[in-house]
């Protein structure tokens, strides 16, 4: 009986070892944006990037940048970096203003989230 | 909605651990005489073709439901993106594997092939049934030694299950059924300590990985009351199993005790099954932000 107690309060610590490195996480909620939310640039940028803090599946992942037209200005397919984590894609001309990015994607736990940000593209001399 | 994908995670699980669990104790416990052990063998097979049936049926219709959670669609608009979730998802490719090791599953069960050879089978399928529901579900956030405790969690609940149901299983007419109990019980006690240990252990692990030190989640999120109420009901089942093991095994020789101890089992039975019903309400959650 007193090792079978021994034997479980081991199991017990060694998980609790081992689970300290696995901190606790959301799953496919944005990281890091780029550019990042809130944010006014002085020149429009070219691609609009995401950084996951889980992998998500590519199949399932939808990114818009629309203006305050309603416009979608995304150009092409998104595109997902080999780690699963960071979906990213082009954008066309963007004149000043302020853009909304609408993201939706589903975790590799089969998970949907979505979630959207804005940032501002200032004119010349604003 | 997670009430209809929950009630297919919740009979797949069922009915994955319950052919592993049985399959173990019919391993663990062939040493027995053969007189004592003679209604639990005959009635093994039929249970296994019963349950393998019913995975037959089920794990197509999970897999859509999880499709649909994915594709955020019903039905009949997921079919045509079936081929593609079953290529390109990580959890469409380990339901592939899944689906394939259930056909093998259910032929195995009705092939006449030797009680030991069977029991081996059954056990193998389901173990592999149990590591790819551990790669299509919160675990795989979390990394290879995750699933793996995932699966031994998931192990571990079907041998303290299934013992307890092959004790019920094998319990013919007196006197048969009184040297089946006095046989088998000691055996039943052991898997389920061990079991409840290594329950524990892991359990606790794979909440403290989806929710850390913010215990107020346990409360304020669904995940988090799920949790406790799958805590409490476990609370409960070990009262039982407790009860049982200080104050019931030790008088096997009377009847009225050996009467006691199949009622408190099928009550624990009955109570696991409540287990299991938030453990598929806790795979379908997702852990809170
Ligand atoms: C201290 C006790 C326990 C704790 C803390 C615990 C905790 C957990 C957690 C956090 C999960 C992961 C769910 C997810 O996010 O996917 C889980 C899964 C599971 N638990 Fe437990 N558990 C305990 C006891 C038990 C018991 C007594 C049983 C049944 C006999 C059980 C059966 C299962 C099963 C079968 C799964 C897998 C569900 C699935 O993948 O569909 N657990 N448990």
């Amino acid at each position: 009986m007193r090792t079978r107690g021994r034997t479980a309060l081991t199991i017990l610590t060694v998980a609790f070892v081992l689970g300290a490195a696995v901190p606790a996480r959301a799953h496919s909620f944005p990281e890091q944006e780029s550019p990042s939310a809130g944010q006014t640039l002085s020149a429009p940028p070219g691609e609009v990037s995401i950084k996951f803090d889980a992998p998500i599946e590519n199949l399932f992942a939808k990114i818009e940048v629309d203006g305050a037209d309603g416009k979608n200005y995304a150009v092409g397919d998104p595109t997902l970096t080999s780690d699963g984590r960071t979906l990213s894609i082009k954008l066309g001309a963007l004149a000043p203003g302020v853009y909304t990015v609408k993201w939706a994607v589903v975790c590799i736990d089969t998970h949907h989230t979505n979630g959207s940000y804005i940032f501002t593209v200032k004119g010349p001399g604003a | 909605m997670i009430a209809v994908p929950a009630t297919f995670a919740w009979l797949l699980i069922a009915a994955q651990s319950l052919i592993f669990g049985t399959a173990a104790f019919a391993l663990v416990t062939r040493g027995l005489a053969s007189d004592s052990s003679i209604d639990f063998r005959r009635r093994l097979p039929a249970l296994w073709r019963a349950l393998t049936l019913a995975l037959l049926v089920i794990s197509p219709l999970a897999f859509l439901e999880m499709a649909c959670e994915m594709a955020q669609t019903r039905w009949w608009r997921v079919m045509p993106l079936v081929p593609e979730i079953m290529r390109e998802t990580d959890a469409g490719r380990a339901w592939r594997w899944r689906l394939l090791a259930v056909m093998v599953l259910a032929i195995a069960a009705w092939l006449p092939i030797r009680e030991r050879t069977a029991a081996v089978a059954m056990m193998l399928l389901t173990a592999v049934l149990m590591l790819f529901g551990s790669i299509a579900g919160h675990a795989i956030d979390f990394g290879r030694l995750s699933i793996a405790i995932y699966w031994v969690h998931q192990a571990a609940a079907g041998l303290w299950l299934g013992a307890l149901v092959s004790l019920m299983l094998g319990c013919g007419a007196d006197p048969c059924q009184a040297q089946w109990i006095r046989a088998a019980t000691p055996k039943v006690a052991a898997l389920a300590a061990a079991s409840v240990a290594i329950l524990t252990a892991t359990g606790l692990f794979a909440a403290y990985q989806r929710i850390g030190w913010n215990l107020h989640l346990l409360t304020d999120a669904m995940y988090g009351r799920t949790l406790l109420w799958k805590l409490a009901s476990f609370a409960i089942v070990i009262l039982l199993a407790a009860h049982n093991r200080l104050r019931v095994i030790s008088h096997l020789d009377e009847a009225a005790s050996r009467e006691t101890l199949l009622r408190n089992v099928a009550a624990e039975i009955v109570l696991l099954a409540v287990v299991l019903g938030w453990s598929a309400m806790l795979a379908n959650t997702p852990p809170p932000h």
